[in-house]
């Protein structure tokens, strides 16, 4: 191993581009609207200097020069065990990251870090004081940075698990073609796309409205004015260009977000590689994995393609950061995925299945009381209009038919099997080992009728078996206690 | 005019919501229990949807005794049960007595490293 990791040391001086041009990001963001308020400012003005400017441009350069001496106030090396960070201008810190403790090292490069010929990692340890670190390096050095990390890591485990069967060191599984990418653009979720566009359309509305002071609503009530009076076929036309587009946007996120993917089988872990223009990259050792999911929409379910989730520690606290799902195009993958944590349970064997009374409380809960709680509201609002609220409870009837309908438990002595959906369909295995804690919840309709729903806590987030016997939710708790209890 | 009926109605819905929440809390109370056992800690809770939890000694990471302004003038504390992945607590035993909240923290600490060790 090379010594070069000993000493401390500051990143690499191109790095400093990146931080100024993440500086710079940060900076728009945050005064795009004063900016434009200066682009607009009344013709003739332009000689008078306002005290708010100054102010701006001051805390402008301030925030330059404070991530510059940010950048050459950190170091970090290796010491012995243990990376140390040490940075701060005003107060200096020291990190110190056992290199064991290390839970995974992802490695990124954005369009600027291949300009540069850089790549950042970062390390997580969930289980410290400061959970997460960033490391720009050239990304020859960030390759053997990231091994020895990963090696030693490796060290201190072997003497928990010491496997005889000697891998090659990377072996492709698989890479996602063309055809394959086109597949996964066109099945994706549209609607979810479309809300997600219509909500950041109005939040950006919403700040120009206040940034320019025009509003907006103004042309929107026009708009809804107009289509009051305007044909079906406009409305047909509108609506088949909004999901065109929403179509399209959902294609362009996932050739960005799946470009280039490989998936390939490393020393003890899977590592991960996508991204069209930033690529990043995503390291699951086998022993972190608590659970697999993989699921698809119906669309999905129909060709099929399933997305596969490695649920490891603290995921879902991670949210902003890279959590990516494995698009899987043939099912023998999903077997091939499961080899390292447990194969899927026999569908012959016997299950549990959701009581039927499930409908009535979901139809009843979700369905009903909403539905008559917002026509009392709507018809006081809207009149006659408000009977579309009635599809609500049929809405409910249905998905929650489904998903009794679907929903199939099966157990065996080292893991469970969950099927679950309502259009789509998901599965998930889980070792009983990886349960956290075990909780019988019952609400007031269970209670009287002698169900009860079990909930699962893994490291990453809960599963749950709704509406099942008492008996039998009793008899699942006590299983996966005494298997927790009796393990190490 | 307007604006005065608004802060009106706010005012009703916050005490509205205080009201209910005093009486749930209330409610509550009665069916809220817990126990240690030899490998868990197991806590009862809820009124509408109740729950029954349980932790096992080796799956919890660290335990911690809190007591906020209105705790101490009373002498509680609750005590917060944290296994691995969740920001949250897993269990959260509010209102116990300051004493007995220290040694049941001491209790499953000890517990915990020796199921560790173990």
């Amino acid at each position: 191993m090379p010594e070069q990791w000993q000493i401390l040391r500051r990143q690499p001086g191109s790095a400093l581009f990146i931080v100024l041009y993440k500086t710079i990001i940060q900076l728009l963001r945050m005064l795009w609207p004063l900016l434009l308020l200066w682009f607009m400012r009344k013709p003739g003005n332009e000689a008078k200097i306002d005290p708010w400017e100054i102010g701006v441009g001051a805390i402008s350069i301030g925030v330059f020069l404070l991530s510059i001496l940010t950048f050459y106030t950190f170091r970090f090396c290796i010491q012995g065990e243990d990376l140390v960070v040490k940075k701060g201008v005003l107060v200096r810190r020291q990190i110190i990251m056992p290199l064991h403790r290390i839970q995974a090292v992802h490695v990124e490069e954005n369009w600027l870090h291949q300009l540069l010929d850089l790549a950042q990692i970062s390390l997580d340890s969930p289980g410290t004081e400061e959970t997460e670190v960033r490391i720009t390096l050239r990304k020859r050095d960030a390759e053997s940075f990231r091994q020895y990390i990963v090696g030693h890591a490796r060290v201190k485990q072997a003497s928990e698990a010491s496997e005889s069967n000697i891998k090659p060191k990377e072996e492709i599984l698989f890479q996602l073609s063309t055809p394959d990418l086109f597949k996964l653009g066109l099945s994706a979720n549209h609607l979810e796309a479309f809300f997600i566009m219509l909500a950041f359309g109005f939040s950006t509305l919403d700040n120009l409205e206040r940034a320019i002071n025009v509003e907006f609503s103004g042309v929107m009530r026009w708009l809804s004015d107009n289509a009051a009076s305007s044909t079906a076929a406009a409305l047909l036309f509108v609506a088949i260009a909004i999901l065109m587009l929403s179509m399209v946007i959902s294609i362009i996120r996932i050739v960005l977000q799946y470009g280039r993917f490989v998936f390939s089988e490393v020393d003890k872990g899977y590592r991960i590689q996508s991204g069209l223009i930033n690529l990043k990259e995503k390291l699951i050792p086998f022993r972190k994995v608590q659970y697999i999911s993989w699921k698809a929409n119906w669309l999905r379910s129909k060709l099929p393609i399933f997305m596969l989730h490695f649920h490891v520690i603290g995921d879902e606290n991670m949210r902003r950061k890279w959590t990516i799902k494995i698009p899987i195009t043939q099912p023998e993958f999903v077997d091939k995925l499961l080899t390292y944590y447990h194969p899927q349970l026999d569908a012959a064997a016997g299950y549990l299945r959701v009581h039927p009374k499930y409908i009535v409380r979901r139809v009843l809960l979700a369905g009903l009381l909403p539905a008559a709680l917002f026509f009392t509201i709507g018809y006081l609002n809207f009149g006659w209009m408000a009977l579309w609220l009635l599809l609500l409870p049929i809405y409910t009837l249905i998905a929650a038919w489904l998903f009794q309908r679907k929903f199939r438990l099966y157990t065996d002595a080292d893991a469970l099997q969950v099927h679950r959906g309502v259009f789509g369909k998901e599965y998930i295995v889980l070792r009983w080992e990886n349960i956290q804690s075990v909780a019988i919840r019952q609400g007031i309709y269970q209670r009287r009728h002698g169900l009860a729903t079990l909930r699962l806590y893994t490291a990453d987030k809960f599963i749950s078996i709704p509406f099942i016997l008492v008996a039998d939710a009793e008899q699942l708790r006590d299983y996966a206690i005494a298997k927790i209890e009796s393990g190490k | 005019m307007e604006a005065k009926l608004d802060h009106y109605h706010r005012g009703i819905a916050w005490l509205l919501f205080a009201i209910s929440s005093f009486f749930l809390t209330i409610l509550s109370f009665r069916y809220k229990a817990y126990a240690l056992r030899e490998h868990d800690v197991i806590y009862r809770s809820g009124w509408l949807v109740q729950s029954v939890r349980v932790c096992p000694f080796n799956r919890i990471q660290h335990c911690s005794v809190d007591s906020g302004v209105i705790d101490r003038r009373y002498g509680l504390s609750s005590l917060s049960v944290y296994t691995a992945g969740g920001a949250e607590a897993d269990m959260k035993l509010a209102g116990l007595p300051k004493d007995v909240a220290d040694d049941m923290r001491d209790f499953i600490l000890s517990k915990t490293n020796k199921e560790h060790s173990a």
